[in-house]
């Protein structure tokens, strides 16, 4: 059973250490824009995707690796939670 | 590069629904509301006012096709009236809107504007779209409806293919194409992907994007993003965002010009090192064209309430190939990332990542070689692969593959890197590297066959590689200014909080002064106040006329579909040309003979000697005078008919009136962008064979930077001239055939008004020769009316001296500069965006012409002289 505030744990881990190294992580909320601000780009949303896939064992569709589904914190979050 | 993280999407953009973050009294909340709502209606006013500024500035500048310009103050008008729409009825009435102009513009025939054609062709319109998004929506298998959606697609193509309906149906098969070619593939994607069925007032809102009425080459729009983008907040931030593309969409298409006309030249032509670097230099900068067009209908989206992302961010910036792919016409990106890529790369995923991100991008640049070419063939009709095509997108593919394993595999690295020397240098160099082989790629694609391309790189030496070098100095040096500097300080800007008010006025100002700045310089009296060799650089800049050096893909598909020129209005350009044909003597052009058609709703006809003029023997009947009218587009008639244009309403004076004892017959020699020069090779090509008594040659202010111009051309075109005047001043000004146009101007102008001078002593020359008397009426242009004149005073003292010279020529001078005092241009000019003499203007320059010629003592004399009756 996953617990919402451990997803959304682990995703700002992963994108401060993967995407966003060297920034203040007070700056990250869970409303941050990750894709339309540009912070995600094709390459690193398909590693947030095997990083969810792995992390979470959750298998993702083609038309979930968007902006729709990925583009905050939050999103990613509800995602996971309903696989 | 990665960006720093930002917070201001969320902070401008709120979820739906969302509560506040912190809890305030009601009293205080009620208090922030009001505040807002009554600066927010004062910062809308101003945006909207900014956009109409630009809707005024894009028609003045003559920017796209009419049709373009058109929807553009259509659009605005739009875009205002949704502002004051409820929130629930703004899809249904953008729809609505769109459909209705859809509806004006396929309207219009070669007959002029026609309800029932625009509703039937609207019909056809709707119904294949009716038929395709239903097949969409239909709640059966993906494939059985891709398939039904390509059987559809296979008898609308046979349809347009064939030419159903005719040539004036030529507009309703590209607006078909241009709205649903790609667009019904992402609502197919869409609608297959989600648990329910989009609504029908978005998907119906989607399909009839306003602008895309008007421009056949358009972003591809997501349905998603496109559903989710009806801003619940249609704020002056909002409106902010849709000005400031539009305003940059407008410098984009004037810097294209530019490019265009001082900057580019065909690949046969380049003969230099340095050459080749401005050939290969203007072709990457030709995309200008797109961007600028993008930005703009995007922009007018956004003005209308849709929250749409941007299209284009300086990808002339891009520090990677796969930057570039996703700087550069991000929607397209957008759209094969999602049907194409992402769908492979999952497909691919249990051979791991890298193989897959391999596979899958190999696909996105297959498809995006494909569709290209499916585009080509929806709009233009024909299918187009080439090897400098198919080239172009292997080599960028590979490129963004290589780039694209790398970024994969890359271990993270701090954000703020690039601030230290090493990480700027790194990034310096890494955009300057991309610049240079993006824009080797790009004269690839813009050169016809690739021995063509190699011919023009057997010219490459040292110079190619210097000024390739200044080149990417400029572009790291942007990249600096604009890019890096800006994300070192951007947590010192973001700790500032400047407030936001400020900030918008500093926005405000900025745009309405890069507006107007632009207007100004498209005056024609501007330009006579600024140096005369920089004059030239900046009327191309504000002119209308292209080129055509560089026939990239994207030229071809803005410039419309072949042979329409009635809906779209494309083929405007076209139809101007078609009135002229190149020659070699000195006239250079002349008008086709036998010409019938109707543009504008006015029917244009050129007799069997190419005048728009009745049919007119070359004997002159007996007991005749003849009088040959000399002149440009306004004198030939442009947008009137031959009763209302001055030469016939002259003619119809002088035989009213009973003192003259001969008949009189007034010959319209005049042709559509005519110079002194031009009209010294019509001279000896056509008016001395029909004997003229008189020529009359009327002349404008504009004669000198046309003499210029077509003295430009003799050298550029191998005319044929027997002056050796022009020679020599061809020689002294050092102009060869293959200079470039502007700068050979340039070059030439200081001599301006001794060659027109000289143009005009030789016209007279020539009458004498023939036996004819030489008079010259001065007129001025719509345009130039009194409000101009006051604002340049200098142009009085222009005009006075070319009536100095025309005088000095030996030319009986009628002086007509006064003919349209206390008229209004908007009366004078044939449209409000076209300057061409109207039919009142015609009627007061004949008055005026026919007062001055019975009260001139010479001309009496030729009139009233005994002539043969027999």
């Amino acid at each position: 059973m996953k617990r919402r505030t451990d997803v959304q744990a682990s995703v700002r881990e992963f994108i401060l250490s993967e995407f966003l190294a060297g920034e203040d992580p007070s700056l990250l909320s869970n409303d941050t824009a990750l894709i339309s601000a540009g912070i995600l780009d094709s390459i690193g949303t398909l590693k947030l995707v095997a990083f969810l896939e792995e992390r979470f064992d959750i298998s993702l569709a083609a038309h979930e690796a968007t902006a729709e589904h990925l583009d905050t914190i939050a999103r990613i979050t509800e995602l996971v939670m309903d696989k | 590069m990665k960006p720093t993280v930002s917070r201001s999407h969320a902070e401008v953009v709120p979820e739906r629904g969302a509560r506040p973050r912190c809890k305030r009294g009601a009293v205080e909340a009620h208090h922030e509301v009001a505040a807002v709502s009554a600066g927010d209606k004062l910062g809308s006013a101003a945006w909207f006012g900014l956009l109409f500024v630009a809707a005024v500035l894009i028609n003045r500048l003559e920017l796209e096709t009419a049709a373009f310009r058109n929807v553009m103050f259509v659009g605005c008008a739009a875009a205002f009236t949704l502002h004051f729409v409820p929130m629930r009825l703004r899809m249904a009435g953008f729809t609505a809107l769109s459909l209705g102009v859809m509806v004006w513009l396929l309207g219009y025939t070669e007959g002029g504007w026609r309800c029932v054609d625009g509703l039937s062709k609207g019909a056809v319109v709707l119904g294949i779209g009716l038929v395709l998004i239903s097949i969409c929506r239909w709640r059966i298998g993906f494939w059985p409806r891709a398939g039904l959606l390509m059987m559809v697609g296979s008898v609308v193509g046979t349809a347009a293919g064939f030419s159903v309906g005719g040539s004036s149906w030529n507009g309703v098969w590209v607006l078909v194409a241009s709205i649903f070619m790609f667009r019904i593939m992402v609502y197919l994607y869409d609608v297959s992907t989600s648990k329910q069925l989009p609504r029908i007032s978005e998907t119906a809102a989607y399909f009839a994007l306003l602008p895309n009425m008007c421009v056949p080459l358009f972003p591809v729009v997501d349905f998603r993003t496109f559903a989710k983008s009806r801003s619940a907040r249609s704020t002056w931030m909002l409106y902010e965002r849709g000005v400031r593309w539009i305003v940059r969409g407008v410098i984009h298409l004037v810097l294209y010009r530019f490019v265009d006309r001082v900057i580019s030249l065909r690949p046969e032509d380049v003969l230099t090192g340095a050459q080749v670097t401005q050939f290969v230099v203007a072709s990457m900068l030709f995309y200008l064209r797109v961007s600028g067009v993008f930005h703009i209908v995007i922009g007018l989206l956004v003005m209308c309430g849709f929250d749409l992302p941007e299209t284009n961010r300086r990808y002339f910036l891009a520090s990677s190939f796969t930057d570039y792919w996703r700087r550069v016409n991000m929607y397209w990106k957008d759209f094969i990332l999602k049907v194409f890529y992402l769908p492979t790369y999952f497909r691919f995923k249990h051979c791991g990542p890298t193989r897959a991100l391999v596979f899958a991008t190999l696909f996105a640049f297959l498809m995006t070689w494909i569709l290209h070419a499916y585009q080509t063939w929806w709009l233009r009709g024909f299918l187009s692969f080439s090897w400098p095509d198919t080239l172009f997108w292997t080599v960028l593919g590979l490129l963004v593959v290589g780039n694209g394993v790398w970024e994969l595999k890359r271990k993270p690295t701090a954000t703020n890197r690039q601030v230290s020397v090493g990480g700027t240098v790194r990034v310096l160099l890494a955009t300057a590297l991309t610049a240079a082989v993006i824009a080797v790629l790009w004269s690839l694609w813009n050169t016809t066959t690739l021995s063509l391309w190699l011919t023009m790189w057997s010219h490459a030496d040292l110079s190619t590689v210097m000024w390739f070098g200044g080149m990417l100095a400029v572009i790291m040096v942007s990249k600096f200014v604009v890019e890096v500097l800006p994300t070192a300080s951007a947590k010192t800007i973001r700790e500032r909080k400047s407030p936001k008010m400020r900030k918008a006025v500093y926005l405000y100002a900025m745009h309405l002064f890069v507006l107007i700045g632009i207007m100004i310089v498209s005056f024609p009296t501007t330009h006579e106040r600024i140096p005369a060799y920089v004059r030239p650089i900046l009327g191309c800049m504000t002119s209308a006329s292209i080129t055509g050096n560089i026939q990239g893909y994207y030229d071809q598909l803005l410039d419309g579909p072949q042979g329409d020129t009635t809906s779209y209005d494309y083929g405007q350009q076209d139809r101007i040309h078609k009135v002229l044909r190149p020659v070699t003597d000195l006239r250079q052009r002349e008008m086709i003979p036998g010409l019938d058609f109707v543009r504008h709703g006015v029917r244009f006809v050129s007799n069997a000697s190419g005048m728009h003029d009745r049919e007119v023997p070359v004997a002159k009947p007996p007991g005749t005078i003849r009088i040959a009218v000399l002149g440009s587009s306004h004198v030939m008639g442009w947008g009137v008919t031959h009763d209302q244009v001055l030469s016939r309403l002259l003619e119809r004076k002088l035989n009213n009136t009973a003192s003259l004892v001969n008949r009189c017959e007034v010959l319209n020699f005049a042709v559509s962008g005519y110079s002194p020069l031009n009209q010294l090779g019509l001279i000896e090509h056509s008016v001395r064979r029909y004997s003229p008594d008189i020529v009359l040659f009327v002349s404008h202010s504009v004669d000198q930077e046309w003499t210029v111009m077509h003295t430009q051309r003799v050298r550029a075109e191998d005319t044929k001239c027997p002056y050796s005047y022009i020679e020599q001043t061809l020689l002294e000004c050092d102009i060869a055939k293959t200079s470039n146009e502007i700068l050979a101007r340039c070059r030439l102008l200081p001599r301006g008004r001794e060659i027109t001078a000289w143009a005009y002593q030789q016209i007279v020359v020539e009458c004498q020769t023939i036996g004819a008397l030489p008079v010259a009426a001065f007129a001025p242009l719509p345009r130039e009316g009194e409000l101009l004149r006051r604002l340049a005073s200098n142009r009085g003292v222009k005009d006075a001296l070319q009536l100095e010279d025309l005088m000095a020529s030996g030319f009986v001078v009628m002086d007509l500069r006064t003919v349209f005092d206390g008229r209004q241009s908007g009366e004078l000019a044939l449209r409000r965006w076209e300057g061409h003499y109207s039919h009142l203007a015609h009627q007061l320059v004949a008055e005026v012409l026919f007062d001055q010629m019975m009260n001139n003592t010479t001309v009496q004399e030729v009139l009233q002289r005994p002539v043969a009756t027999n």
